[in-house]
């Protein structure tokens, strides 16, 4: 149940930061990285924000963050395959450096 | 329960609300063993504003009148609630954020006591403490139930979390409201609980400055954007929608009028985006009474989220029509207080 999943070079991880003091679109916008597009500290980040084990959005406190992170067998999937939110609280620093390269997606 | 007469360990485990009690009515020294203690229970991380209000209250704290500030660093880390770094009556340190923290806290206090007589968030005289300096680049401030976390800003889009006075205030209401109201943090009752943090907030801030409502800026965290920012601030109540404008954050998404209102499940139900509504309510209730927002209109909100008939899940009409009954109650029928209030909810579209 624990079990990170398999990270395939294909794979990408979603990563969204979720509520805080303000909501601003630009930050709350999902982003993503495809595994094989990180270099090798991105890879090892890549590896810290899959450790967390699966687990259901909890509702934070006024003006806690959380990050959700999901993570995509493939770019066209739509169904990821693994999921968890992670209180800011909690996060480890890779989340943040990861979201911050990460190129956000579009609509 | 632990009743040997021995300094407790972490291996002697008591009961959160035990816990709770030590931090309201400890000594410094009680006080942060009992926040050890909720953290290495991991209680903390896991802590909600009710869980701690909703315990049962602890006999009053200090004296009434006074604030019981305690402020610690992380130095960067994420540990709570890291080195006590100012207590309540030490002079000014060289940590600019650790002295905006102690004089926040103290602004708000003083606030609501000289305004409201509310003896501090739960009016028991909870003592207020505070880390400064939490994490790395952390773009965020925060009321956990038991105590404000600040970050230091990642030096890009945002400064320290210290320097806004009405964030702090913000971050305290949090508190307050809970205690109170217990808005659920969803949807309408979500969007007026921020609402009312912005509310007084702001009037904490106006109040320090000694501002009438023509004077004050209306902006929640006006310091905090650097200049590498195209806008102003976090928010505007006078304004909704106008804050800022920029590559990075995007547009500010607040609207001014129900019409306008956004559907969606982000940001808990557009918590901090349909805030806007009731946020402007206030600003047009207080600009038509005119002086200090404070007196009147500060008022009949303060009455309003004390009003035993706000129901949890409120939503704007609800709250809006227990704000004109409060009017009327306060000023009467035909006051000006009141024309003031039916106005501005008329204004925003909420029906009474």
């Amino acid at each position: 149940m624990v079990t990170p999943p398999i990270l395939n070079p294909n794979g990408v991880l979603k990563i969204t930061r979720e509520g805080g003091l303000f909501y601003a679109p630009g930050l709350a916008a999902p982003r993503t990285m495809m595994l094989s597009a990180c270099n090798a500290d991105q890879q090892m980040q890549f590896a810290a924000c899959m450790k967390y084990p699966p687990q259901k959005k909890t509702s934070a406190g006024p003006d806690q963050r959380s990050w959700h992170l999901q993570w995509f067998e493939s770019i066209d999937d739509t169904t990821p395959s693994w999921q968890t939110w992670v209180n800011e609280f909690d996060a480890d620093e890779a989340i943040a450096a990861l979201w911050a390269v990460a190129t956000p997606e579009t609509k | 329960m632990c009743k040997q007469r021995h300094r407790h360990s972490i291996f002697c485990i008591l009961p959160p609300h035990m816990l709770d009690k030590v931090m309201r009515n400890g000594s410094a020294d009680q006080r942060e063993w009992a926040l050890n203690n909720m953290q290495v229970n991991q209680t903390m991380h896991s802590f909600r504003v009710g869980e701690m209000l909703q315990a049962p209250k602890a006999m009053g704290g200090g004296t009434p009148g006074l604030a019981q500030r305690t402020i610690y660093t992380a130095d960067s880390g994420m540990e709570l609630p890291g080195k006590l770094v100012r207590s309540e009556g030490d002079g000014p340190t060289d940590d600019v954020s650790t002295n905006e923290a102690y004089d926040g806290l103290g602004a708000t206090y003083d606030f609501f006591w000289q305004i409201f007589q509310r003896n501090s968030i739960d009016d028991e005289g909870m003592p207020l403490t505070a880390t400064v300096h939490f994490g790395k680049r952390f773009d965020n401030a925060f009321w956990t139930g038991a105590q404000m976390i600040f970050g230091d800003g990642d030096g890009q889009l945002f400064k320290r979390f210290t320097i806004s006075l009405d964030v702090i205030g913000h971050e305290l209401t949090h508190g307050v409201t809970q205690d109170e109201a217990g808005l659920v943090y969803m949807n309408q009752s979500g969007a007026l609980n921020e609402s009312l943090s912005d509310v007084f907030g702001l009037l904490v801030k106006q109040y320090a400055l000694k501002q009438d409502v023509t004077q004050a800026d209306w902006l929640i965290g006006a310091a905090l954007l650097t200049d590498k920012v195209q806008g102003r601030a976090l928010r505007s109540m006078s304004a909704p929608g106008t804050a800022y404008d920029d590559p990075m954050l995007g547009k500010d998404p607040q609207p001014g009028h129900t019409k306008d209102f956004v559907r969606t499940m982000a940001d808990n139900g557009g918590v901090h985006i349909n805030s806007g509504i009731p946020n402007r309510a206030f600003y047009l209730t207080a600009s038509a009474i005119g002086g200090n927002a404070w007196a009147q209109a500060g008022h009949i909100w303060y009455d309003t989220v004390r009003d035993k008939r706000l129901k949890k899940n409120a939503g704007f009409s609800a709250f809006a029509k227990l704000t004109l009954a409060n009017a009327v109650g306060a000023y009467g029928p035909t006051s000006v207080e009141a024309k003031a209030v039916r106005e501005a909810w008329n204004t925003v579209g909420v029906k009474l």
